[in-house]
């Protein structure tokens, strides 16, 4: 359980930073927090020839809020944005759903930045962005590209990023004050990876449902927002049966997922589960308490 | 450590002392502690991040030295268990853990103590639910965790009485 060969540098600039990934491009792998990384190197599951630590980088280290939305370095760690005010404030399911992220020693380590492009079907993080209709902004030395967030993640730990890409900041738009959301998630024990993490937000206008968006990831797909369970909400009153009825489009749309931990049917059942549970809560934190 | 031309040489400081060394830059943190410098307090359990027992404490942070190269510790300060006290003198939260039982085997035991260290610098006076939450973190197959809960509780005690320092 010792990682592999390999070059190390450890450029102290972002734009040295991306001369090396334009130079080595294919061969190298970036360093952040190493948390996903350093275990996968432990376990011979990649073997790069280089690698370029951009841990260091403070410049992309940050949280500004400003014109409606904040701005995140990809380099801030998951504890720093587990406790920002400014994120609780404007993007309390981000706070939310930081409390489901591996434990509080890895999130000392691992960066917001480095969590999405790992992109694990069972992280939490793909999906909060996801959801949130967030932008992420990729640079290189040819370019700067901005990529909405349902293109960025293509399939389980792939991105969007070509070999010379890195992300540097993460783009979240302010949500209306008042609206409702919700981040749960079943794990075999708490901070363990996700047999189904489910997210959702919405905004109530004059007691019926707007903007509702609900997702979920099943710790093996690409799964993402289900737009069957969000056209059983949207434009109505919500309701108890509406809301079963959601969680049912939910469970019967969702990727069929079967592995180690969890199969298929008991994956179903969580799905509904959790959609009920969290429409609720997030009725319920936009005024309107479901009863029954 | 072979003689490749790639091997970076670094300046880690290991509970205040420095120690300069020229290292392949696959060197785990875990490794340069345990066999570069011979501090074997820190276990090595899971190499993966899963288990905690090579808890250190990194700029003061507490970070699985598994999962982390020694040339990331690079200029930094860490702390391992041997910083704590010593067997005719321990910490309050060493004492902790021997009065209360906190361990069995002990292997998990200095990754709990580091981490728990942490704990401690933060807030002197977690309540059971605070120590129980950040105990999530590492894996002890020995104790069922309710020792090392009244262990870490014990340690607040002996702070509140004998000093602040856990």
């Amino acid at each position: 359980m010792k990682p592999p060969v390999f070059d190390y540098e450890r450029p102290s600039s972002l734009r040295a930073a991306l001369e090396a990934l334009s130079r080595h491009g294919s061969k190298a792998k970036l360093l952040a927090g190493g948390h996903s990384l350093i275990p996968m190197l432990n376990m011979r599951a990649i073997a790069p020839a280089r690698l370029i630590d951009v841990g260091r980088l403070t410049e992309l280290q940050y949280i500004v809020e400003e014109y409606g939305q904040l701005r995140i370095g990809a380099l801030t760690t998951h504890n720093t944005i587990l406790r920002s005010p400014v994120v609780a404030a404007n993007c309390p399911i981000m706070t939310e759903a930081y409390a489901h992220v591996a434990n509080h020693s890895i999130r000392n380590r691992g960066t917001f930045g480095g969590n999405l492009c790992h992109n694990d079907p069972a992280f939490e993080m793909p999906l909060v962005v996801t959801l949130l209709g967030a932008t992420m902004i990729a640079r290189s030395t040819r370019s700067t590209r901005t990529i909405p967030a349902e293109r960025f993640f293509k399939a389980p730990f792939v991105t969007d990023l070509a070999v010379d890409e890195m992300l540097v900041e993460i783009r979240v738009p302010r949500l209306p004050a008042g609206h409702g959301y919700s981040f749960v998630e079943i794990s075999q024990r708490y901070g363990d990876r996700a047999l189904i993490a489910a997210g959702c937000l919405l905004t109530l206008r004059y007691g019926t449902c707007r903007d509702v968006r609900i997702g979920f990831r099943n710790a093996v797909d690409n799964v993402f927002r289900i737009p069957a369970a969000e056209a059983k909400l949207e434009g109505k009153a919500a309701s108890v049966s509406l809301i079963n009825e959601a969680a049912e489009a939910a469970a019967d749309n969702i990727q069929a997922a079967g592995d180690l931990h969890a199969d298929e049917a008991y994956r179903r059942d969580v799905t509904s589960a959790l959609a009920r549970r969290m429409l609720r809560a997030a009725c319920a934190r936009a005024g309107l308490t479901i009863d029954g | 450590m072979n003689g490749s031309m790639d091997n970076q040489d670094v300046n880690i400081t290991v509970n205040g002392r420095s120690y300069k060394r020229r290292i392949e830059p696959r060197l785990l943190l875990s490794d340069f502690i345990r066999h570069g410098i011979g501090l074997t307090g820190t276990h090595v359990g899971c190499e993966n991040g899963v288990c905690g027992a090579c808890t250190v404490l990194l700029d003061g942070l507490a970070t699985r030295s598994c999962c982390t190269l020694a040339v990331q510790a690079d200029g930094r300060q860490v702390e391992t268990v041997e910083s704590l006290g010593r067997i005719n003198n321990l910490s309050p939260l060493q004492r902790g853990f021997w009065e209360m039982h906190g361990l069995q085997c002990g292997y998990c035991t200095p990754g709990m103590l580091m981490l728990m260290t942490e704990l401690l610098r933060e807030n002197p006076n977690p309540d059971r639910d605070t120590i129980r939450a950040r105990l999530n973190d590492n894996i002890c197959r020995c104790t069922g965790y309710e020792d090392i809960v009244n262990s870490v509780e014990r340690a607040v005690e002996l702070m509140r009485g004998e000093s602040s320092r856990p």
